[in-house]
């Protein structure tokens, strides 16, 4: 681990503690105590930015709607305790898991809504609940809301540190998350999210741990809120609340934890401070909101936290059901591809033993490409799809990935933010195979070494290339289909992927490589086929099927 | 106790009223994303500063006396709205154009700007706005608000000009080729930053007009962007992005759905059924629509 | 001798992908009447060029027309100017019908002049007369491409631009698409730029032919 880091870690309990303290020394000093109760309701509100935050950063959406689970577990905490009678610290606790489960069921709700779309959702959400909670005042108290809660905190240095020791937990909770294996997914998935799922990344479940947390760490404060302020309205889950969370959390950085404290900290004591000269402070801060967000340039790299701590621990994480048992190889009966009226595929039959290597020749549009997205899940196919026993039809591309299929793409794919190291540590956090440490894995890190710690938008197709080897060698699935592995490589750079191929085929893995540079992918293969229009036009050993003189004249024509 | 036709009748007239409000709404919105991909979150604040527009001009005295000169005083309220999104344009949208996440952070920001004026200036009481013709009308044996009569006639000739210009002019033509190959439109010679901000300014008037007209029957409030942003976002999405006449359906659907529930189950279901729907249209359509930096 | 007026001449011209150069100082000329063939492999850089020399890229070094040189940068310069590119893809307007999207190829000359034009056309390729009312999305690809053809031409441009005209076309419409270039080039006023894989398509039409390698142009035979 490179010794920077290290001492950044160090650092950062240090900081834990210099916050403590900071914390306690403020509470003595300014025993105003309306200073001191205000700012622990500004505290209690970056609760809810560190919540956006933690899911929005990573994952790259903007949620229009997160104050819902910050007024939402205000409501629950305060009814908790009007109705139920509950102690405080249980009404805080069940409010926070009410707002858990909520998050988890606005991911499921959100499973398929990206950008745009997942805005509106979020934000038509937080609306209908804003709604209900307005109009329905028998239950919600209407526009006032719910008053008379009994305060739990009465006095206000004491509640001043626990709201500050709730934001403390909060973050630390949060960043924990940040640091863990499903904040590192999440943040891949957020990128490139079909490279991830080609990973194994499983989307809907890193999705709903995300929320939920996000949610959990919102609802803590609005429930705190609730039970030390002694009211709660419909606004503590409005939109402008809501949209004041998302400007803040993208100003304060898409990955920092410390950023959306300080962001969120710092607007509500501005804002504070210029109330005691003008009436006007509203405004003005909005329009410093404003002028923060529409700055040109943007920020350089967020800080993301170190994942290193992932390379060596212990167990690796057990991939789920559909493992491989037996030696059968792959194996493909009857497998159709239709898009619109073209049929790319038809009726493609053949099988591939474990552990051998075989090319795929073809002309330009006769399916090659089409024929390894079927295998890997990323086109609808029909027909049967076997690997290793475990048949392939039902499950998804990730699910696949955890079986064991893996597909590089034609164009490299990478997660622009990412570096090399990061990308490695994706591959090796998505899947459950031991790492090929060998020379080849060695010789693809020198060559991305210049670049190892730049992100991956970057790098050059080569590099990106070497990139993409090196996470085969890491995380080595069973069966791993090459689209064109050594397109736009000079002669050395392909050495040395074809050196990584070789490396892959002596430890066991299956290959299946479409290329058109056939002297480079003869190296590696045993056999070959052909396709042609769709349909397996000859398949054998790779000698055989050249010295056929009709390969010949359709690769001479290539 | 009314007849059933008169409920009807009242139903009906309140339908194609809501329904025209949310078209002038979302029309402009619609052809904004699809002149450019541009998605304007600020397009709500259009619609509250034709309200307040129209409070403000009525507050000065220059309402006029009669529905004629209000309705004038409407128009004019809009258009100036209209110019003001115009130099929005310029100076927040078309910098932020390129990063999708730069495009919803100021629209959200300026929205909170907008908000925060009012709020400043106005305090948190409501604003009150002469109806453009007071009292009701009488349309066989309803009596319907008169107001709401008049959105309805203004909406319906507007939209029918807006349809003309768009199938029948030149200029129409560019507006509609821009938004379905913006590459392709450029070949032409069409230069779409141009057709973007002219858009953007028929957008902004459109909205404020709507705001204008109805103000009289709401209660304006600095919190109203958020209900016309949903509502335009919901109509698009529903609607289909790209057809002006999906648009249009979508949004005397939605208004008359709005009505119908309210009579029936209440306002509470009303509102939520109104969020649902979107929310079901966006699972059923979730299209790639905004593609990311 | 006399030096015949060429056409096209580009002199030290470079055009820029986004930030990345794609074509470098390349030096060309291209006389009047001719068909130009610009060959090269996949993504070297065809469409690149022919998009520069159109106006939607960025670009470095002197565009002659007609022994002018071209000041305007954008595309409704180079259009006003008679440069008109028939692109890869034909990006026809799908939901529009034949006849809106022939009008929309005139777009800068308004109008008036445009319907003339469109009448014009109509005559020229009677083909178009009986599809005049029917969506441009609901034409097979070939029939699209014949569109996006004509429509290049509303414009009336002196130099015609066509990047991979004959791509998944049936022989049929590749017939028509040559027709439709000799009648472009009939009078020897005007010439045609044309970027195609096809060998036997700009064998038959080809007047000029060149390579396109490393972004730069070596002449062939």
């Amino acid at each position: 681990m490179p010794s920077a880091s290290r001492w950044f870690l160090r650092l950062r309990r240090l900081w834990v503690v210099l916050a403590v303290g900071l914390l306690f020394l403020s509470a003595v000093l300014f025993r105003d105590s309306v200073t001191l109760d205000v700012a622990a309701t500004w505290m209690l509100a970056a609760l809810l930015v560190v919540g956006w935050t933690t899911f929005c950063g990573p994952a790259q959406e903007v949620s229009l709607g997160h104050a819902l689970f910050f007024g939402g577990a205000g409501y629950v905490a305060a009814l908790f305790q009007l109705r139920a009678g509950l102690h405080p610290i249980a009404a805080l606790l069940a409010a926070s898991g009410c707002t858990a489960v909520l998050g988890g069921l606005l991911a499921l709700l959100t499973a398929r809504h990206r950008g745009l779309y997942f805005s509106m959702v979020t934000m038509a959400v937080q609306i209908a609940v804003y709604r209900v909670l307005y109009l329905r005042g028998d239950i919600f108290g209407g526009e006032e809301g719910l008053t008379g809660i009994p305060v739990a905190i009465v006095d206000r240095s004491e509640l001043y540190v626990a709201a500050g020791l709730l934001l403390l937990t909060g973050s630390l909770v949060a960043t924990r998350f940040l640091r863990s294996r499903t904040g590192l997914l999440l943040g891949a998935v957020g990128q490139h999210e079909t490279l991830a799922r080609s990973l194994g990344a499983n989307l809907t479940v890193l999705r709903a741990a995300g929320l939920s947390i996000a949610a959990a760490t919102a609802g803590v404060g609005g429930a705190a809120w609730a039970l030390t302020q002694g009211y709660v309205s419909p606004d503590l889950a409005g939109e402008e609340l809501s949209a004041r969370a998302a400007l803040l959390g993208c100003i304060g950085g898409l990955w920092s934890i410390p950023g959306a404290v300080v962001a969120s900290l710092g607007w509500d004591g501005f804002r504070f401070f210029l109330s005691r000269f003008t009436d006007w402070s509203g405004p003005i801060s909005a329009g410093l909101l404003l002028g923060l967000v529409a700055r040109p340039a943007r920020q350089s790299g967020p800080s993301r936290p170190n994942w290193d701590h992932l390379l060596i621990s212990s167990s690796p994480p057990s991939a789920d059901g559909a493992v491989a048992v037996d030696e059968t190889g792959l194996i493909l009966r009857d497998v159709r591809v239709r898009f619109g009226g073209l049929n790319a595929l038809e009726g493609v039959t053949f099988t591939l033993p474990k552990g051998r290597a075989i090319g795929v020749l073809g002309q330009n549009g006769a399916g090659k490409t089409t024929l390894l997205n079927a295998i890997a899940g990323l086109v609808p196919a029909t027909g049967e799809m076997h690997w290793a026993g475990v048949s392939l039809t039902r499950l998804d591309t990730a699910a696949r990935a955890r079986a064991g299929v893996r597909k590089t793409f034609q164009h490299p794919a990478r997660f622009p933010d990412f570096s090399a190291w990061e990308h490695l540590q994706v591959a090796i956090a998505a899947s459950s195979a031991r790492p090929l440490d060998g020379i080849a894995l060695r010789r693809l890190l020198t060559m991305c070494e210049p670049v190892r710690s730049r992100p991956a938008s970057e790098m050059d197709p080569a590099t990106l290339r070497f990139l993409e080897m090196a996470m085969a060698l890491v995380a080595p699935p069973g069966l791993l289909l090459l689209d064109e592995p050594y397109a736009g490589l000079s002669a050395s750079q392909a050495e040395v992927v074809s050196a990584a191929i070789g490396e892959l085929k002596s430890a066991g893995l299956t290959l299946l490589i479409v290329e058109h540079r056939l002297a480079d992918m003869l190296r590696s293969i045993d056999d070959m086929v052909v396709i042609g229009r769709g349909r397996v036009l000859r398949a054998g050993p790779a000698a055989e099927v050249l010295a056929d003189r009709e390969v010949e004249e359709l690769y001479l024509r290539m | 106790m009314h007849e059933p036709v008169t409920r009807l009748f009242e139903l009906l007239t309140l339908c194609v009223a809501r329904g025209s409000l949310y078209a002038l709404i979302a029309v402009g919105f619609a052809l904004v994303f699809g002149a450019g991909r541009v998605l304007n979150l600020f397009h709500g604040s259009f619609f509250l500063l034709g309200a307040y527009g129209a409070y403000v001009v009525g507050a000065l005295g220059f309402a006029g006396s009669n529905a004629g000169e209000r309705l004038l005083a409407a128009v004019l309220v809009a258009s100036g709205v209209g110019i003001f999104a115009l130099i929005y344009y310029y100076l927040v949208l078309r910098p932020s154009a390129a990063s999708w996440l730069r495009l919803v952070t100021t629209g959200l920001a300026a929205n909170l700007l907008v908000a925060e004026v009012f709020r400043a200036y106005y305090g948190t009481r409501s604003a009150s706005v002469q109806p453009i013709v007071a009292g009701t009308v009488r349309i066989g044996s309803v009596n319907v608000l008169a107001q709401e009569v008049v959105v309805a006639v203004v909406a319906a000739v507007l939209l029918a000009a807006l349809g003309w210009v768009l199938t029948r002019t030149l200029w129409g033509a560019a507006v509609r080729a821009v938004a379905q190959d913006t590459f392709g439109a450029r070949l032409m010679g069409i230069n779409p930053a141009v057709t973007l901000a002219l858009t953007v300014t028929l957008a902004g008037a459109l909205a404020g007009l709507a705001g204008a007209l109805a103000a009289p029957t709401r209660i304006v409030r600095p919190d109203m962007w958020s209900f016309a942003l949903l509502k335009a976002l919901t109509v698009v999405i529903v609607g289909g992005i790209g057809s002006l006449r999906g648009t249009c359906m979508a949004a005397y659907g939605l208004g008359a759905i709005e009505v119908i529930a309210t009579a029936w189950l209440g306002e509470t279901a009303a509102e939520l059924g109104g969020v649902l729907i979107a929310v079901a249209a966006l699972t059923i359509r979730p299209r790639g629509v905004v593609a990311d930096a | 001798m006399e030096q015949a007026m060429s056409l096209l001449r580009l002199e030290q011209f470079s055009v820029w992908r986004g930030r990345t150069q794609v074509i470098w100082d390349v030096v060309l000329s291209i006389s009047p009447g001719a068909v130009f063939a610009l060959e090269g492999s996949n993504g070297v850089g065809k469409t690149t060029l022919l998009e520069g020399l159109a106006g939607l890229h960025t670009t470095k070094g002197d565009l002659w027309l007609r022994e002018r040189r071209l000041e305007s940068r954008g595309t409704s310069g180079r259009v006003v100017e008679g440069i008109s590119l028939c692109p890869d893809g034909r990006h026809l307007f799908t939901d529009m019908t034949v006849w809106e999207n022939l009008l929309l190829g005139s777009y800068r000359a308004g109008f008036a002049v445009g319907k003339r034009r469109a009448q014009a056309m109509l005559d020229a390729v009677p083909w178009l007369r009986d599809r005049i009312r029917q969506r441009a999305g609901t034409l097979s690809g070939g029939e699209q491409q014949l569109v996006a053809v004509c429509r290049a031409l509303m414009s009336e441009p002196v130099l015609l631009l066509l990047d991979a005209p004959t791509s998944g076309l049936a022989p049929a419409f590749r017939i028509q698409v040559s027709d439709l270039v000799r009648q472009f080039i009939a009078g020897g006023e005007r010439a045609v730029l044309l970027a195609d894989d096809d060998e036997k398509f700009v064998v038959s039409i080809a007047s000029d032919r060149a390579m396109l390698s490393g972004g730069r142009v070596v002449p062939r035979s």
